[in-house]
């Protein structure tokens, strides 16, 4: 017995301790000691200990600010060398004699955010999960300049962060993709006029740096300056800065208001130079020009030397594979020629600068030494492996954000199947997406080589596949498949029995639409199936009835595309006749 | 005595402090309920604000926060006072005048150091207390009442 009144005794002391620790902790809050070594440090002997509260009439309502319970200095001059939480705020506008803001008028939480009711340290700095606006630290506080400063054009003393972050803006070629309100209207992409009010500062930031982190099924590329912390965070500052809700408008802002409008640089007279500051997204003079290429397209200049992105193809040769005027169209709506690039069209772009941008392209002149001659090797390594990938696997550095993806020659039983192609697929091109027609770049010669250096990687196993020969079935031809030992003959394929079969066989890949984009695509490996509505593609004179008869009926060796020769030749037919209805090229 | 007489006690002894501890416990957790409720902030205009030092008028002369209804008068280069411009009669704020101050409202009518002389209002304006902070500021105290002639030092 008495075990059990030990047991309970000492149960009830600790007890008893842990709620008068509480209570003492409630009693004693953690302001209480900032305030003691405050009034220790000031010598203030009649000093009120207790919750300092600075009440902001906003238009969005009262906002309570307490952070002066524990930033006691943050308005007196003389706390420069208290430590934290007790000193001097520094200048917000470096090098005026006199401050603009009254830190005992507007309280800290209007610009650094954290939770301005709170007087714990955790949950004052919004460093809680879930809070929508923690602490804004140092220069972040810039992010809310423009709460109150209506900013357009022109500068604001103390936000330099946030204007670098309006420059970058436009200079890593933001601007194509998101609109915000007033200085962009790219529609390829969500619109942020509104982000700073949605997101948090680090959401922001792991989005530029990692934009599937928060978006499994984005498109936005990984681009190459992400490593560069100053650049993340001045274009994170800007895009906290953006807000729908203000607390001030047009009328009642501050000083540092200015115009909405934002004016850029414009080309007059087409010429190489103005292209290259265009496609680098530079300044000409103290106004911006809205370019930006490079963000995304890498060139080699006559030396050789690689600068720029590698979110899209590689545009060194560019000028001499394409026509002027394809790439001028190519330029201001890429969807025209290739129909599922992620690259967003530059329409704002005038005639001269477009202009100016094919004479770059057009003057970008390196080719890979010829002597001695490189080996094919070699010559697959500087034309075709930021595609086709070191392995040729079709996994270059770029790949993964083209559509459709590069061939992965890794796949035996495609080489064996369709290597007489290739020859004209690297003169010719392939339209419809990224293949450049290599005519003009590349001698018949080097052309020969490479597609025997392709071939020879898998020659050891092509013999494994033999590909079924089959011509395509006109109409009055014997039904290949006999039903109920009746012979029927074939008719012309019919559009409407090769949608239902369309719906019926194809979609799960190919998508009720046909553009590739059906609900077990996302599964598939590559290559993912091919857009059907791609008008270029199915247009090109390589892609003929034959040749979708033989992909539908056998499947297209080396790809998830299986056979389909369950599928009586009449159904194939109507299937051809559907998509060569959809895919009709109206021009 | 008997073995279970003992027992007995001992059990009745530990019963007891455990139940008084409780009991401290619980009284405690109440006290500290009762301060948890207790308001510690205000949501209108706050009864105290700070002025900077280097906004004091210059001797003899006024100044008006209309916001705070306060008006602070410099009575000699050391010395200070702030005075509450709230009607003692129904709270309007009240003018100043050459005279003194005037209350729009009824009449009320104060001298200059607001003593009434006349109208409704039943007892003299406000005298606050003005107190200085560290890093040159003063806080004036507009929920505060001290008897006339309460000069502070600045």
């Amino acid at each position: 017995m008495l075990k059990d009144y030990r047991i309970l005794l000492a149960a009830c002391v600790i007890a008893v301790g842990a709620m008068l620790l509480s209570i003492a902790k409630l009693v004693t809050p953690g302001y209480k000691a900032h305030q003691k070594a405050y009034a220790k440090l000031t010598g203030s002997t009649d000093f009120e200990i207790g919750v300092k509260q600075i009440n902001v009439e906003t238009k969005a309502g009262l906002l309570v600010d307490r952070c002066t319970t524990c930033h006691l200095g943050a308005a007196n001059a003389d706390a420069a060398a208290f430590d934290q939480p007790l000193r001097t705020h520094s200048e917000i506008c470096p090098g005026l004699a006199e401050q603009p803001h009254d830190l005992n008028k507007i309280g800290c939480s209007i610009c650094h955010e954290g939770n301005g009711r709170a007087i714990d340290e955790t949950d004052a700095h919004g460093h809680f999960k879930h809070w929508l606006s923690p602490l804004l630290v140092g220069r972040e506080a810039q992010a809310s300049c423009a709460k109150c400063h209506y900013m357009g054009a022109g500068t604001l003393l103390g936000a330099e962060t946030y204007l670098r972050g309006k420059e970058l803006f436009v200079e890593k070629v933001c601007y194509a993709c998101h609109t915000i309100r007033g200085l962009s209207d790219g529609k390829s992409a969500p619109e942020l006029t509104d982000a700073g009010d949605k997101f948090t500062l680090a959401y922001l930031k792991e989005s530029i740096v990692v934009p599937t982190a928060n978006l499994a099924t984005s498109t936005m590329p990984k681009f190459n300056w992400t490593q560069e912390a100053d650049t993340i965070a001045a274009l994170a500052i800007f895009l906290k800065g953006q807000r729908l809700n203000k607390l001030r408008d047009e009328a009642s802002a501050p000083i540092g208001m200015l115009a909405a409008e934002q004016t850029f640089a414009s080309v007059i007279e087409p010429s190489v130079a103005a292209g290259e500051a265009l496609f680098k997204g530079a300044f000409s003079g103290h106004l911006q020009l809205r370019g930006g290429c490079i963000n995304c397209h890498a060139v080699k200049n006559s030396e050789g030397l690689v600068q720029g992105g590698e979110n899209g193809p590689e545009l060194t040769y560019v000028g001499r594979a394409r026509s002027a005027a394809y790439m001028a169209s190519h330029i201001r709506n890429p969807k025209e020629d290739a129909l599922d690039t992620i690259m967003p069209p530059f329409r704002h772009l005038s005639d001269t600068e477009i202009d100016s941008l094919v004479l770059y392209l057009q003057s970008l002149d390196y080719t890979l030494p010829r002597t001695p001659e490189p080996t094919a090797q070699a010559l697959f390594s500087n034309y075709c492996m930021s595609c086709h990938g070191q392995n040729l696997d079709g996994n270059g550095s770029i790949a993964a954000l083209l559509d459709p993806l590069p061939r992965d020659f890794t796949a035996y039983q495609f080489v064996a199947s369709y290597k007489d192609r290739f020859v004209n697929s690297i003169r010719e091109g392939v339209a419809g997406g990224a293949m450049a027609p290599w005519q003009n770049i590349l001698t018949e010669e080097e052309i020969e080589s490479l597609v025997t250096y392709i071939v020879s990687t898998t020659e050891d196993r092509q013999s494994r596949f033999v590909r079924m020969d089959v011509s395509l079935p006109k109409p009055g031809d014997p039904e290949r498949h006999r039903f109920r030992d009746e012979t029927r003959t074939l008719e012309a394929g019919d559009i409407t029995s090769g949608q239902d079969a369309f719906q019926k066989f194809c979609a799960s890949c190919h998508g009720m639409l046909a553009n590739g984009k059906g609900p077990n695509a996302y599964a598939l490996k590559h290559p993912l199936p091919r857009d059907l509505i791609n008008k270029k593609f199915l247009n090109q004179s390589s892609v003929t009835d034959e040749r979708l008869y033989r992909s539908i009926l056998l499947g297209v060796a080396g790809t998830p595309m299986p056979s389909h020769d369950h599928l009586a030749d009449q159904t194939i037919l109507d299937i051809i006749a559907y998509l060569r209805s959809i895919s009709r090229d109206t021009n | 005595m008997t073995q279970s007489d003992k027992m007995k006690r001992r059990e009745f002894l530990t019963m007891g402090s455990s139940l008084g501890l409780l009991g401290v416990a619980a009284a405690a957790t109440g006290g500290a309920v009762f301060k948890y409720l207790m308001p510690v902030v205000t949501y209108g205009t706050p009864k105290k604000f700070k002025i900077p030092k280097s906004d004091l008028p210059d001797v003899g002369d006024e100044l008006l926060f209309s916001d705070q209804k306060v008006v602070l008068r410099r009575h000699s280069d050391t010395e200070m006072a702030a005075l509450s411009l709230v009607c003692t009669h129904l709270g309007c704020t009240v003018n100043v005048v050459e005279t003194g101050f005037q209350c729009p409202c009824h009449g009320s009518q104060y001298d200059i150091k607001g003593t009434v002389v006349g109208g409704p209002a039943p007892q003299s304006l406000a005298w606050l207390t003005v107190k200085p902070l560290p890093g040159n500021y003063l806080e004036i105290d507009t929920g505060s009442r001290l008897k006339e002639n309460s000069y502070f030092k600045v």
